[in-house]
């Protein structure tokens, strides 16, 4: 009886108000990472939906790995564009060390080398680019 | 006088040999850069602990040896760098292979300090400019 009753409780919990935020799997551009915390991220980039997730907790100083993924509709895809991703401190006017891109497979990118020298606010660029020229690009805001 | 002149010439080669005097251990130590120092590229380098006056033979610190970056910017803040890790090859020389330094927008120059620590307490700090 007990089982019962609590399992009509949880589904009701589940279907009123809205959607749940237990089956809310999805990401958008509006997640930030916090120290501590994993993050994850989906957004558009050009024509391609790129999904980031940091491998693990996001540590100050020392290494960060970034798993990044190309898609057009649901395959995976190589971007056509070079990609290249940076880090900027915008209140503070500057950037970190290079980040280094390796690709792992089709469409899947891990990218390392992702240091945040100091607390606070940084954004994380993500970019499309030929020769110098920006194609497209994505700012992920990060808050740490 | 010839005492006297021996003195100083001894004590000069001394104080040529010695990058850092670490005064808790009463030792010294002479740093030396094995890959760079290059920007946006890892820099290597080594840091041999010896007794003042003798460089023949390195002696390993009893405390907690600690190194890292660090920026001194032009604004006047101050901020540690990506991390680094420091391996004691043999007793007394220890080795960094990972010391990333990068500008990127920034005005001011990178340091590398070396600690001696006791736990966490620092006993003793000293540092080395670095000029690319």
């Amino acid at each position: 009886m007990m089982h019962k009753l609590a399992a009509l409780v949880l589904l009701l919990f589940l279907v009123s108000c809205g959607d749940s935020p237990f089956l809310d799997k999805d990401t958008d551009a509006k997640v930030s990472g916090n120290s501590g915390l994993q993050a994850s991220s989906a957004v558009l980039l050009g024509d391609y939906k790129v999904e980031v997730e940091f491998d693990g907790d996001i540590v100050l100083y020392d290494n960060n790995n970034v798993i990044i993924t190309f898609k057009r509709e649901t395959q995976f895809t190589d971007p056509k564009n070079n990609f290249h991703a940076y880090l900027w401190m915008p209140d503070h006017g500057h950037g970190s060390f290079p980040i280094k891109v390796e690709r792992l497979g089709k469409g899947i990118y891990k990218m390392s080398e992702v240091y945040f020298t100091m607390p606070g606010y940084w954004d994380l660029h993500l970019q499309f680019k030929e020769d110098d020229e920006i194609l497209d690009e994505y700012k992920w805001p990060i808050n740490l | 006088m010839k005492f006297l002149l021996a003195l100083m010439l001894a004590f000069s080669a001394s104080a040529m040999t010695c990058d850092m005097y670490f005064e808790s251990e009463d030792l010294c130590a002479n740093f030396e850069w094995t890959k760079g120092p290059v920007l946006n590229e890892y820099s290597a380098f080594e840091v041999s602990f010896f007794n003042e006056g003798d460089t023949t033979q390195t002696v390993s610190p009893r405390k907690d040896v600690y190194m890292f970056t660090w920026m001194m910017m032009a604004n006047g803040h101050n901020h540690g760098g990506p991390a680094i890790h420091s391996n004691e090859l043999i007793p007394g020389v220890f080795t960094v292979e990972d010391a990333k330094f990068f500008m990127h927008g920034m005005k001011g120059y990178w340091m590398v300090k070396v600690q001696i620590r006791d736990g966490e307490t620092v006993l003793d700090e000293q540092a080395i400019k670095v000029e690319f």
